[in-house]
Protein backbone atom coordinates (compact mmCIF):
# COMPACT_ATOMS: atom_id res chain seq x y z
CA UNK A 1 0.00 0.00 0.00
CA UNK A 2 3.23 2.20 0.80
CA UNK A 3 4.52 2.10 -2.58
CA UNK A 4 1.08 2.16 -4.12
CA UNK A 5 0.53 5.68 -2.64
CA UNK A 6 4.35 6.70 -3.29
CA UNK A 7 3.72 5.87 -7.05
CA UNK A 8 0.43 7.61 -7.63
CA UNK A 9 1.72 10.48 -5.53
CA UNK A 10 4.61 10.54 -7.96
CA UNK A 11 2.43 9.89 -10.99
CA UNK A 12 -0.04 12.96 -10.20
CA UNK A 13 3.69 14.48 -9.61
CA UNK A 14 4.95 14.46 -12.95
CA UNK A 15 1.51 14.27 -14.80
CA UNK A 16 0.70 18.01 -13.36
CA UNK A 17 4.55 18.99 -14.54
CA UNK A 18 3.81 17.32 -17.68
CA UNK A 19 0.13 18.37 -18.65
CA UNK A 20 1.58 21.98 -17.78
CA UNK A 21 4.35 21.93 -20.06
CA UNK A 22 2.03 20.84 -22.58
CA UNK A 23 -0.73 23.38 -22.22
CA UNK A 24 1.93 25.84 -22.37
CA UNK A 25 3.95 24.77 -25.54
CA UNK A 26 1.02 22.85 -27.15
CA UNK A 27 0.33 25.96 -29.49
CA UNK A 28 4.15 26.36 -30.71
CA UNK A 29 4.33 22.41 -30.57
CA UNK A 30 1.88 21.74 -33.17
CA UNK A 31 2.70 24.29 -35.12
CA UNK A 32 6.28 22.96 -35.48
CA UNK A 33 4.85 19.34 -35.93
CA UNK A 34 2.74 20.61 -39.36
CA UNK A 35 6.05 21.91 -40.26
CA UNK A 36 4.66 25.77 -40.47
CA UNK A 37 7.86 26.76 -38.94
CA UNK A 38 7.86 30.37 -39.07
CA UNK A 39 4.50 30.23 -37.18
CA UNK A 40 5.87 28.29 -34.55
CA UNK A 41 9.33 30.31 -34.14
CA UNK A 42 6.85 33.38 -33.59
CA UNK A 43 5.23 31.48 -30.82
CA UNK A 44 8.31 30.51 -28.87
CA UNK A 45 9.04 33.82 -28.66
CA UNK A 46 5.90 34.80 -27.27
CA UNK A 47 6.76 32.22 -24.60
CA UNK A 48 9.82 32.92 -24.24
CA UNK A 49 9.27 36.65 -23.68
CA UNK A 50 6.88 35.40 -20.93
CA UNK A 51 9.04 32.84 -19.56
CA UNK A 52 9.49 32.95 -15.68
CA UNK A 53 13.17 31.25 -15.25
CA UNK A 54 16.32 31.14 -17.34
CA UNK A 55 15.91 27.28 -17.10
CA UNK A 56 12.54 27.72 -19.52
CA UNK A 57 13.88 30.68 -21.49
CA UNK A 58 16.86 28.41 -22.54
CA UNK A 59 14.38 25.35 -23.80
CA UNK A 60 12.51 28.34 -25.88
CA UNK A 61 15.71 29.42 -27.22
CA UNK A 62 16.73 26.37 -28.30
CA UNK A 63 13.43 25.34 -30.20
CA UNK A 64 13.44 28.67 -31.68
CA UNK A 65 16.71 27.63 -33.02
CA UNK A 66 15.29 24.26 -33.77
CA UNK A 67 12.70 26.36 -36.03
CA UNK A 68 15.22 28.60 -37.79
CA UNK A 69 16.93 25.69 -38.79
CA UNK A 70 14.11 24.40 -40.33
CA UNK A 71 13.29 27.74 -42.39
CA UNK A 72 17.00 27.20 -43.59
CA UNK A 73 18.08 30.34 -41.83
CA UNK A 74 20.91 28.95 -40.04
CA UNK A 75 23.06 32.28 -39.22
CA UNK A 76 20.35 32.90 -37.00
CA UNK A 77 19.99 29.59 -35.64
CA UNK A 78 23.39 30.02 -34.29
CA UNK A 79 22.62 33.47 -33.02
CA UNK A 80 19.98 31.97 -30.90
CA UNK A 81 21.87 29.12 -30.02
CA UNK A 82 24.87 31.48 -29.01
CA UNK A 83 22.89 33.22 -26.48
CA UNK A 84 22.87 30.21 -24.44
CA UNK A 85 24.76 29.92 -21.59
CA UNK A 86 25.55 26.64 -19.31
CA UNK A 87 27.21 26.73 -16.44
CA UNK A 88 26.67 23.17 -15.67
CA UNK A 89 27.98 20.62 -18.76
CA UNK A 90 25.22 17.71 -16.91
CA UNK A 91 22.38 20.00 -17.90
CA UNK A 92 19.95 17.97 -19.65
CA UNK A 93 20.08 20.50 -22.31
CA UNK A 94 23.48 21.31 -23.01
CA UNK A 95 24.10 17.99 -25.54
CA UNK A 96 21.01 19.05 -27.52
CA UNK A 97 21.83 22.71 -28.03
CA UNK A 98 25.88 21.89 -28.43
CA UNK A 99 24.49 19.49 -31.14
CA UNK A 100 22.02 22.02 -33.05
CA UNK A 101 25.21 24.70 -32.87
CA UNK A 102 27.80 22.21 -34.36
CA UNK A 103 24.96 21.56 -36.68
CA UNK A 104 23.98 24.82 -37.82
CA UNK A 105 27.77 25.65 -38.07
CA UNK A 106 28.30 22.71 -40.43
CA UNK A 107 24.82 23.22 -43.01
CA UNK A 108 26.43 27.44 -42.54
CA UNK A 109 29.48 26.34 -43.91
CA UNK A 110 31.96 26.74 -41.05
CA UNK A 111 32.86 22.95 -40.92
CA UNK A 112 36.00 24.11 -39.04
CA UNK A 113 33.80 25.94 -36.16
CA UNK A 114 31.88 22.35 -36.22
CA UNK A 115 34.99 20.46 -35.22
CA UNK A 116 35.70 23.08 -32.70
CA UNK A 117 32.32 22.92 -31.17
CA UNK A 118 32.01 19.38 -30.88
CA UNK A 119 35.64 18.82 -29.50
CA UNK A 120 34.68 21.33 -26.60
CA UNK A 121 31.48 19.40 -26.14
CA UNK A 122 33.58 15.94 -25.71
CA UNK A 123 35.85 17.71 -23.48
CA UNK A 124 33.35 19.22 -21.02
CA UNK A 125 30.77 16.54 -21.33
CA UNK A 126 30.89 13.40 -18.60
CA UNK A 127 28.40 11.35 -20.74
CA UNK A 128 30.23 9.97 -23.21
CA UNK A 129 27.32 8.02 -24.53
CA UNK A 130 25.80 10.89 -26.14
CA UNK A 131 29.03 11.17 -28.21
CA UNK A 132 28.07 8.88 -31.32
CA UNK A 133 25.32 11.71 -32.31
CA UNK A 134 28.08 14.14 -32.95
CA UNK A 135 29.81 11.50 -34.65
CA UNK A 136 28.47 11.72 -37.96
CA UNK A 137 28.85 15.47 -38.32
CA UNK A 138 32.21 15.49 -36.74
CA UNK A 139 32.83 12.82 -40.11
CA UNK A 140 31.60 15.13 -42.30
CA UNK A 141 33.41 18.16 -41.09
CA UNK A 142 36.67 16.09 -41.36
CA UNK A 143 35.68 15.16 -44.99
CA UNK A 144 35.22 19.08 -45.37
CA UNK A 145 38.44 20.20 -44.25
CA UNK A 146 39.99 16.77 -45.90
CA UNK A 147 41.26 15.40 -42.86
CA UNK A 148 40.53 11.82 -44.80
CA UNK A 149 42.14 9.84 -41.59
CA UNK A 150 40.60 11.45 -38.69
CA UNK A 151 37.12 11.23 -40.91
CA UNK A 152 38.15 7.35 -41.09
CA UNK A 153 38.99 7.08 -37.92
CA UNK A 154 35.46 8.81 -36.67
CA UNK A 155 33.60 6.54 -39.18
CA UNK A 156 34.70 3.65 -37.68
CA UNK A 157 34.47 4.34 -34.06
CA UNK A 158 30.99 5.65 -34.71
CA UNK A 159 30.30 1.75 -36.56
CA UNK A 160 31.42 0.36 -33.27
CA UNK A 161 29.68 2.39 -30.76
CA UNK A 162 26.62 0.50 -32.81
CA UNK A 163 24.65 -2.63 -32.03
CA UNK A 164 25.94 -4.47 -34.97
CA UNK A 165 26.63 -8.33 -35.70
CA UNK A 166 30.10 -8.92 -35.55
CA UNK A 167 29.65 -9.54 -39.53
CA UNK A 168 27.75 -6.72 -40.51
CA UNK A 169 30.58 -4.42 -38.63
CA UNK A 170 32.82 -6.07 -40.48
CA UNK A 171 31.37 -5.53 -44.26
CA UNK A 172 30.64 -1.66 -42.91
CA UNK A 173 34.33 -1.55 -41.73
CA UNK A 174 35.36 -2.54 -44.91
CA UNK A 175 33.38 -0.68 -46.89
CA UNK A 176 35.07 2.09 -45.37
CA UNK A 177 38.27 1.37 -46.22
CA UNK A 178 37.25 0.82 -49.20
CA UNK A 179 35.54 4.63 -49.77
CA UNK A 180 38.64 6.26 -48.24
CA UNK A 181 40.94 4.74 -50.44
CA UNK A 182 43.10 7.13 -52.73
CA UNK A 183 41.05 6.23 -55.79
CA UNK A 184 37.80 6.91 -53.96
CA UNK A 185 38.57 10.50 -52.15
CA UNK A 186 37.81 13.37 -54.42
CA UNK A 187 39.75 14.56 -56.49
CA UNK A 188 40.61 18.10 -55.65
CA UNK A 189 41.66 20.51 -58.09
CA UNK A 190 44.69 23.59 -56.20
CA UNK A 191 42.72 27.44 -56.91
CA UNK A 192 46.58 28.76 -56.38
CA UNK A 193 47.68 26.52 -59.20
CA UNK A 194 44.87 27.10 -61.76
CA UNK A 195 45.37 30.85 -61.00
CA UNK A 196 49.19 30.07 -61.94
CA UNK A 197 48.50 28.28 -65.03
CA UNK A 198 46.01 30.87 -66.06
CA UNK A 199 49.18 33.39 -65.45
CA UNK A 200 51.23 32.04 -67.91
CA UNK A 201 48.75 30.50 -70.79
CA UNK A 202 45.57 32.49 -70.70
CA UNK A 203 42.42 29.74 -70.53
CA UNK A 204 44.83 27.09 -68.95
CA UNK A 205 43.44 27.44 -65.33
CA UNK A 206 39.71 26.95 -67.05
CA UNK A 207 40.99 23.72 -68.72
CA UNK A 208 42.89 22.64 -65.61
CA UNK A 209 39.40 23.56 -63.96
CA UNK A 210 37.64 21.05 -65.93
CA UNK A 211 36.10 23.77 -68.48
CA UNK A 212 38.05 22.79 -71.70
CA UNK A 213 35.49 24.77 -73.70
CA UNK A 214 35.55 28.18 -71.49
CA UNK A 215 39.59 27.76 -71.40
CA UNK A 216 39.50 27.88 -74.94
CA UNK A 217 37.32 30.80 -75.45
CA UNK A 218 39.21 33.00 -73.02
CA UNK A 219 42.69 32.09 -74.99
CA UNK A 220 40.92 32.92 -78.28
CA UNK A 221 39.63 35.89 -76.83
CA UNK A 222 43.10 36.68 -75.34
CA UNK A 223 44.53 36.47 -77.98
CA UNK A 224 42.50 38.10 -80.40
CA UNK A 225 42.48 41.47 -78.33
CA UNK A 226 46.82 41.09 -78.34
CA UNK A 227 46.76 40.55 -81.82
CA UNK A 228 44.20 43.73 -82.39
CA UNK A 229 46.45 46.21 -80.05
CA UNK A 230 49.66 44.68 -82.36
CA UNK A 231 48.45 45.81 -85.52
CA UNK A 232 47.55 48.68 -84.12
CA UNK A 233 51.14 49.08 -83.13
CA UNK A 234 52.26 47.98 -86.06
CA UNK A 235 50.61 50.63 -88.44
CA UNK A 236 51.44 53.64 -85.84
CA UNK A 237 47.94 53.77 -84.27
CA UNK A 238 49.96 53.37 -80.63
CA UNK A 239 47.34 55.35 -78.75
CA UNK A 240 44.52 53.09 -79.93
CA UNK A 241 46.76 50.16 -79.64
CA UNK A 242 47.32 50.77 -76.05
CA UNK A 243 44.15 52.00 -75.01
CA UNK A 244 41.57 49.42 -76.88
CA UNK A 245 44.03 46.35 -77.32
CA UNK A 246 46.02 46.69 -74.11
CA UNK A 247 43.18 48.18 -71.97
CA UNK A 248 40.88 45.34 -73.03
CA UNK A 249 43.73 42.88 -72.99
CA UNK A 250 44.12 43.77 -68.55
CA UNK A 251 40.00 43.19 -68.28
CA UNK A 252 40.02 39.66 -69.73
CA UNK A 253 43.79 38.18 -68.91
CA UNK A 254 42.62 39.09 -65.15
CA UNK A 255 39.50 38.35 -65.90
CA UNK A 256 40.50 34.90 -66.95
CA UNK A 257 42.92 34.57 -63.91
CA UNK A 258 40.27 34.73 -61.55
CA UNK A 259 37.36 32.91 -63.60
CA UNK A 260 40.21 29.94 -62.91
CA UNK A 261 40.18 29.97 -59.01
CA UNK A 262 36.09 30.35 -59.17
CA UNK A 263 35.71 27.16 -61.45
CA UNK A 264 38.38 25.28 -59.15
CA UNK A 265 36.85 26.35 -55.98
CA UNK A 266 33.20 25.35 -57.21
CA UNK A 267 34.48 21.92 -58.94
CA UNK A 268 36.54 21.06 -55.59
CA UNK A 269 32.47 22.32 -53.89
CA UNK A 270 30.77 20.00 -55.88
CA UNK A 271 32.87 16.92 -55.55
CA UNK A 272 33.01 17.51 -51.90
CA UNK A 273 29.13 17.28 -51.69
CA UNK A 274 29.27 14.11 -54.37
CA UNK A 275 31.32 12.41 -51.69
CA UNK A 276 29.83 13.72 -48.43
CA UNK A 277 26.32 12.82 -50.15
CA UNK A 278 27.15 9.30 -50.51
CA UNK A 279 28.51 9.24 -46.72
CA UNK A 280 25.66 10.71 -45.32
CA UNK A 281 23.41 8.27 -47.89
CA UNK A 282 25.74 5.23 -45.75
CA UNK A 283 24.78 6.52 -42.70
CA UNK A 284 21.36 6.75 -42.93
CA UNK A 285 20.61 3.33 -44.56
CA UNK A 286 22.56 1.38 -42.86
CA UNK A 287 23.94 2.58 -39.55
CA UNK A 288 20.55 4.53 -38.44
CA UNK A 289 17.27 2.28 -37.31
CA UNK A 290 14.33 3.47 -38.32
CA UNK B 1 10.66 -10.34 -4.53
CA UNK B 2 7.57 -12.01 -5.52
CA UNK B 3 5.47 -8.89 -4.07
CA UNK B 4 7.69 -6.48 -5.97
CA UNK B 5 6.58 -8.36 -9.35
CA UNK B 6 2.61 -8.44 -7.85
CA UNK B 7 2.57 -4.55 -7.16
CA UNK B 8 4.07 -3.65 -10.86
CA UNK B 9 1.12 -5.79 -12.19
CA UNK B 10 -0.89 -3.86 -9.99
CA UNK B 11 0.22 -1.02 -10.75
CA UNK B 12 0.77 -1.40 -14.27
CA UNK B 13 -1.76 1.53 -15.63
CA UNK B 14 -0.05 3.89 -13.35
CA UNK B 15 3.59 2.82 -14.30
CA UNK B 16 2.22 2.53 -18.22
CA UNK B 17 1.10 6.55 -17.81
CA UNK B 18 4.04 7.62 -15.68
CA UNK B 19 6.61 6.45 -18.64
CA UNK B 20 4.25 7.85 -21.61
CA UNK B 21 4.42 11.02 -19.72
CA UNK B 22 8.29 10.85 -19.78
CA UNK B 23 8.14 10.24 -23.47
CA UNK B 24 6.20 12.89 -23.97
CA UNK B 25 8.48 15.33 -22.26
CA UNK B 26 11.79 14.07 -23.85
CA UNK B 27 12.44 14.90 -27.38
CA UNK B 28 15.81 13.07 -28.44
CA UNK B 29 18.02 14.24 -31.57
CA UNK B 30 16.64 12.95 -34.70
CA UNK B 31 19.61 12.39 -36.39
CA UNK B 32 18.25 10.37 -39.51
CA UNK B 33 16.28 13.72 -40.26
CA UNK B 34 19.16 15.97 -39.74
CA UNK B 35 21.33 14.04 -41.98
CA UNK B 36 18.34 14.59 -44.58
CA UNK B 37 18.88 18.29 -44.37
CA UNK B 38 22.07 18.40 -44.70
CA UNK B 39 22.10 16.16 -47.92
CA UNK B 40 19.25 18.41 -49.15
CA UNK B 41 21.24 21.36 -48.30
CA UNK B 42 24.11 20.34 -49.57
CA UNK B 43 22.70 19.12 -52.68
CA UNK B 44 21.23 22.77 -53.14
CA UNK B 45 24.65 24.55 -53.06
CA UNK B 46 25.62 22.74 -55.96
CA UNK B 47 26.57 25.63 -58.57
CA UNK B 48 24.88 24.59 -61.64
CA UNK B 49 26.14 26.26 -64.93
CA UNK B 50 22.90 27.15 -66.22
CA UNK B 51 23.07 29.57 -69.17
CA UNK B 52 21.33 33.03 -69.47
CA UNK B 53 17.84 32.55 -71.30
CA UNK B 54 17.03 35.18 -74.13
CA UNK B 55 15.26 37.73 -74.10
CA UNK B 56 12.62 37.15 -76.22
CA UNK B 57 12.62 33.07 -75.37
CA UNK B 58 8.84 31.43 -75.14
CA UNK B 59 6.84 35.04 -75.97
CA UNK B 60 4.65 34.87 -79.33
CA UNK B 61 6.82 36.33 -82.43
CA UNK B 62 5.79 39.76 -83.23
CA UNK B 63 7.32 43.15 -84.89
CA UNK B 64 8.48 44.16 -81.95
CA UNK B 65 10.48 41.11 -80.57
CA UNK B 66 11.39 39.77 -84.47
CA UNK B 67 12.56 43.42 -85.70
CA UNK B 68 16.22 42.92 -87.03
CA UNK B 69 17.06 45.60 -84.37
CA UNK B 70 15.07 43.23 -81.42
CA UNK B 71 17.34 40.32 -82.92
CA UNK B 72 20.50 41.93 -83.21
CA UNK B 73 20.31 42.78 -79.70
CA UNK B 74 18.85 40.18 -78.16
CA UNK B 75 21.58 37.61 -79.77
CA UNK B 76 24.53 40.28 -78.74
CA UNK B 77 23.51 40.43 -75.02
CA UNK B 78 22.75 36.41 -75.09
CA UNK B 79 26.33 35.94 -76.59
CA UNK B 80 27.53 38.83 -74.06
CA UNK B 81 25.86 36.96 -70.70
CA UNK B 82 26.74 33.56 -71.81
CA UNK B 83 30.46 33.61 -73.27
CA UNK B 84 32.02 36.98 -72.42
CA UNK B 85 31.58 38.11 -69.35
CA UNK B 86 32.82 35.57 -67.60
CA UNK B 87 36.11 36.35 -68.44
CA UNK B 88 35.73 39.83 -67.59
CA UNK B 89 37.73 41.38 -64.27
CA UNK B 90 35.58 43.79 -63.55
CA UNK B 91 32.21 43.31 -61.28
CA UNK B 92 29.01 45.46 -61.89
CA UNK B 93 28.46 47.83 -59.02
CA UNK B 94 24.82 47.06 -59.26
CA UNK B 95 22.02 44.78 -58.52
CA UNK B 96 20.82 43.71 -60.64
CA UNK B 97 23.93 43.96 -63.03
CA UNK B 98 24.00 46.50 -66.13
CA UNK B 99 22.70 43.52 -68.40
CA UNK B 100 20.42 42.02 -66.60
CA UNK B 101 19.22 45.73 -66.41
CA UNK B 102 19.19 45.81 -69.83
CA UNK B 103 17.31 42.57 -70.58
CA UNK B 104 14.48 43.87 -68.22
CA UNK B 105 14.35 47.50 -69.07
CA UNK B 106 14.15 46.65 -72.78
CA UNK B 107 11.44 44.12 -71.83
CA UNK B 108 9.40 46.78 -69.79
CA UNK B 109 9.85 50.13 -72.03
CA UNK B 110 10.74 48.61 -75.37
CA UNK B 111 13.94 48.92 -77.37
CA UNK B 112 14.27 52.73 -77.65
CA UNK B 113 13.77 53.86 -73.80
CA UNK B 114 15.57 50.69 -72.77
CA UNK B 115 18.69 51.30 -74.46
CA UNK B 116 18.64 55.38 -73.10
CA UNK B 117 17.90 53.59 -69.83
CA UNK B 118 21.23 51.02 -70.39
CA UNK B 119 23.49 53.37 -71.59
CA UNK B 120 22.38 55.95 -68.67
CA UNK B 121 23.32 53.16 -66.40
CA UNK B 122 26.42 52.03 -68.35
CA UNK B 123 27.40 55.64 -67.56
CA UNK B 124 26.87 55.06 -63.48
CA UNK B 125 28.74 51.96 -63.30
CA UNK B 126 32.21 53.03 -62.57
CA UNK B 127 34.45 53.79 -59.69
CA UNK B 128 33.49 57.69 -60.09
CA UNK B 129 29.62 57.09 -59.54
CA UNK B 130 30.36 54.98 -56.91
CA UNK B 131 31.44 57.34 -54.61
CA UNK B 132 28.04 59.17 -54.95
CA UNK B 133 25.97 55.88 -53.93
CA UNK B 134 24.15 55.58 -50.80
CA UNK B 135 25.27 52.98 -48.87
CA UNK B 136 22.13 51.90 -47.26
CA UNK B 137 21.10 50.62 -50.73
CA UNK B 138 23.86 48.09 -50.39
CA UNK B 139 22.13 44.68 -50.98
CA UNK B 140 23.04 42.23 -48.05
CA UNK B 141 23.04 38.99 -50.12
CA UNK B 142 24.31 39.99 -53.03
CA UNK B 143 26.59 43.26 -52.05
CA UNK B 144 25.84 45.54 -54.54
CA UNK B 145 23.69 49.04 -54.89
CA UNK B 146 20.25 47.80 -55.07
CA UNK B 147 19.23 49.85 -58.44
CA UNK B 148 15.69 48.09 -59.90
CA UNK B 149 13.87 48.08 -62.70
CA UNK B 150 10.98 48.94 -60.54
CA UNK B 151 12.61 52.83 -59.74
CA UNK B 152 11.91 53.53 -63.22
CA UNK B 153 9.06 54.68 -64.84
Amino acid sequence: MRYTIKYFFSFIFLCAIFSNSTAQNGKADSLYAVGNYFAASIEYERMLFHSPDVATQHYFKYRKAQCYKQLKDFSRALEELQSIYFNNSSDSLYMRVCYEQSLCLYLNGEAPKALWKIDEYIHRSKDSTSFQYFMPIKLLCYNETQQWNEAKGCFVQFIKAQTFSQEKEKELTDSIEWLYTRKNLPRMKSADRAETWSRFIPGAGQIYAGHTGEGITNFLINASILTFAGIQAINHYYITGYLMGLGFFNKTYHGGMKRAVTLAQERNKEEMIRFNSKINQMIRESCIAE
Amino acid sequence: MPNLLALIKKNSLLIFLFLLSLEGKSQSIQLKSDLMLIDTNSKQQVHHHQKRSYIYKNQAKTFKNSNPASLLYGGSLYVYQNLISQHFSANCLYDPSCSDFSKQAVKRFGLVKGSLLTIDRLNRCNRIAATGLDPQTINEKSHRFNDPISKYK
